[in-house]
């Protein structure tokens, strides 16, 4: 018994692309429904909540996006 | 159906036993191989354990829709099923050393703080809800990629640092809502 379902490479750019493509997705998705909400009202605890969990989507997504550059840069 | 009618209608008794759950409680299933992938040193084969875990969380929502079996029941199974499973691994990683163990402490001391105030919360309602939290629910997802990123030895040590800071805003900010804030909907 090995490690080696796939090559050491094909892994590595395997978990490169997924996150990636996942934190990227994320990353706009996230900035895209702030965006939407920037004209609702902002006293609104419902709103507030999404807008502080939207930021903070947007952050982890920045955060994937940001170690897969740091891995291959 | 009318509005009034449905409020009238009798509320749909779901079993326990139902193919949601079934799914959900099948992550446990990939518990055993991972322990023993970690402890052979098979990060491809931990990876993969992970993967289906986290697939599975997936599925189990879909399937609950697909058999129009939804419970409070079996949201709550799933929420501690997240808990066991994603604490479980995050221990064997750090355990093992794959992952730094003061980020992990950190993770699992802000989960279980953050889920004796959602109790208080309940309690303070007095109703069976649950404050839902957005960024909780991203900070969630994330603890399942960290999963990810340890098992694959994938900028370890950067994701698991950056992730304390994050969850400690979310913690206090959601503690604000649940313990200081006015609830939703109650009258003054």
């Amino acid at each position: 018994m090995t490690d080696h379902l796939i090559s050491h490479t094909a892994f590595v750019w395997s978990v490169s692309l997924f996150t990636a493509i996942i934190a990227g997705t994320w990353l706009v998705y996230d900035a895209l429904k702030l965006f939407w909400l920037r004209k609702k009202d902002k006293s609104d605890p419902t709103i507030h909540d999404k807008r502080f969990g939207y930021s903070i989507g947007m952050c982890v997504g920045l955060i994937g996006v940001l170690g897969v550059l740091k891995y291959h840069l | 159906m009318s509005a009034a009618a449905k409020a009238s209608a009798p509320e749909r008794v779901v079993s326990k036993l139902n193919p949601a759950n079934a799914v959900t409680a099948s992550r446990f299933l990939c518990l055993p191989p991972f322990v023993w992938a970690v402890d052979n040193g098979f990060h491809q084969w931990a990876t993969l354990f992970v993967l289906i875990c986290g697939l599975l969380d997936k599925v189990d929502g879909l399937v609950a829709k697909i058999f129009n079996c939804r419970s409070v029941f079996g949201e709550l199974f799933d929420a501690i099923t997240d808990g066991i499973c994603y604490g479980f691994c995050l221990i064997i990683l750090a355990a093992y050393g794959w992952v730094p163990v003061i980020p992990v402490i950190a993770v699992i001391g802000l989960g279980l703080l953050n889920s004796a105030l959602r109790a208080i919360y309940v309690k303070r309602v007095g109703r069976a809800t649950n404050y839902k939290s957005y960024a909780m629910e991203r900070i969630v997802a994330y603890t399942a990629y960290l999963l990810g990123f340890g098992t694959s030895n994938f900028e370890v040590d950067f994701y698991y640092w950056l992730f304390v800071p994050l969850m400690v805003v979310v913690v206090i900010h959601d503690a604000k809502r649940m313990l200081i804030d006015a609830i939703p909907g109650a009258t003054a």
